[in-house]
């Protein structure tokens, strides 16, 4: 075979490699799908449990091709005190545009609400695009309640220090919604692949700063115990959060059983 | 939580409408069990309030922060019943009525699913909830300055209205037909 031939080849095999990669994207978007997911949630402060909102900073990274590595989603989500209703944001991350150069990914972000009955609702933000060459910056998600009502709504700041844009997270131009509760527990969550399917820690299990205000609406508190001693209360065997520093974690893999370092779900000690 | 569905292809992810990590048997997360022939506690906020004419014996579980007390029974009647008393999310009765008639109204948009509706509990506005299919429900009320949630992991909306009757003592209850 030719040189021509050689490179025709070649730009055929790249053109087949591209198609069994990127099957079906009119938009040249990829979702960094998910799925089997385990989940665990990052217990808060038992002191300190009680909040108004929930601030959770997440790391970008590049996704690599078509999200290789990609794990987890991860969500920061606020129960009332008798745990019947919760209120829930969280993001995925996603290729805007992969072919595009420069590249650009976004955070999808949703919103959800339920209670124990199960009903409730939801829905998604196809957010705004971020440079793909934006990695290690770490940006900032809060869930929040309107001080003095029962209506929740949902904020995203890219690179922390940003400036903060509340997503519309439902049709019809809805930001708010009212789920008949002001305060209380918040936690962190993530999920993740199985062990031995993808096990690659992404940002989406490495939290920062989950803070919280207090009733009151005085200055951010921290909710996490910066010495690591919170871990998640899911029992999730096969995985725990690590201490990584400051007020820094991220959620690793352990050899089962490791439930030592996981609070079992419920069902504790006896008075 | 978010479920998660099939990863062939993009999108394939939505806002969870499916059965949440609920813990019927402890209700709380790292729950703390009481004995069944104790005292109710006395360091909770609020005068908890033994919930009447179950036909069945509680198991009592504290939350957490020792800020709530959950009653689960397996009753003849009901089932799987679990009673939590809690000081109330929404303290102000103007502003809880005006929540549940908000919850109420959300719950026929778009984005939500299942169905909320306003009853009336032991002569107490209260707010009915289930889950899309009915075979879910809750009632939540406060009455004397406690909030009380009645659910089970198997409840129709007639059946929980009737639990939560029974539990506050008195039958005044009245059932508006359900949203939908």
């Amino acid at each position: 075979m030719g040189a021509r031939g050689r490179a025709g080849a070649l730009l055929i095999t790249e053109v087949l490699i591209f198609l069994v990669l990127f099957p079906a994207q009119p938009a040249q978007a990829i979702d960094c799908s998910v799925e089997d997911q385990v989940i665990t949630q990052m217990k808060p402060k038992a002191t300190l449990g009680k909040g108004d909102a929930g601030w959770l900073y997440v790391r970008d990274r590049d996704l690599g091709v078509n999200c290789s590595g990609s794990a987890a989603f991860s969500t920061v989500n606020i129960h009332n005190i008798s745990f019947t209703r919760w209120v829930e944001g969280g993001w995925v991350e996603k290729w805007d545009c992969y072919t595009c150069n420069p590249r650009t990914k976004k955070w999808r972000g949703f919103m959800e609400g339920m209670s124990a009955s199960g009903q409730g609702f939801g829905g998604f933000n196809q957010g705004w695009s971020i440079p793909g060459s934006d990695v290690g910056t770490w940006d900032k998600f809060r869930i929040n309640n309107n001080a003095g009502t029962t209506l929740w709504n949902w904020w995203w700041a890219e690179d922390a220090n940003g400036s903060y844009s509340e997503m519309q997270w439902a049709p019809g131009g809805f930001y708010d919604w009212d789920f008949g509760f002001s305060q209380s527990y918040v936690f962190a969550e993530t999920g993740r692949y199985p062990a031995g399917t993808n096990s690659g820690t992404g940002a989406r299990d490495h939290f920062n700063n989950l803070e919280y205000k207090s009733s009151g609406w005085q200055g951010w508190e921290d909710n996490l115990d910066p010495m690591g001693g919170n871990y998640g209360y899911d029992n999730m065997d096969g995985w725990k959060w690590s201490h990584v520093g400051a007020r820094e974690y991220e959620i690793v893999s352990c050899a089962s059983p490791c439930l030592a370092t996981i609070v079992g779900a419920s069902g504790g000690q006896s008075l | 939580m978010l479920a998660m569905l099939s990863s062939a292809t993009p999108a394939a992810f939505e806002p969870t409408r499916d059965e949440p990590q609920l813990d019927w048997d402890h209700w709380f997360p790292s729950a703390t069990a009481l004995s069944a022939n104790a005292s109710l506690p006395t360091t909770l906020p609020f005068t908890p309030v033994e919930p009447q004419s179950i036909d069945a014996t509680a198991a009592r579980y504290l939350s957490p922060n020792g800020d709530a007390i959950a009653f689960i029974y397996d009753s003849p009647t009901y089932g799987r019943l679990v009673i939590v008393e809690a000081l109330p999310d929404i303290p102000d009765p103007t502003m809880r009525a005006q929540s549940f008639s908000n919850q109420v109204a959300q719950s026929k948009l778009p984005q939500a699913f299942g169905s909320a509706s306003i009853v009336s509990i032991a002569g107490e506005m209260a707010l009915l909830t289930s889950s899309e299919d009915l075979s879910r429900s809750m009632v939540e009320v406060v009455k004397n300055g406690v909030q009380f949630s009645v659910l089970g992991p198997s409840l129709q909306p007639s059946v929980v209205v009737e639990a939560a009757t029974a539990a506050l003592g008195e039958s005044t209850s009245t059932t508006p037909p359900l949203s939908s």
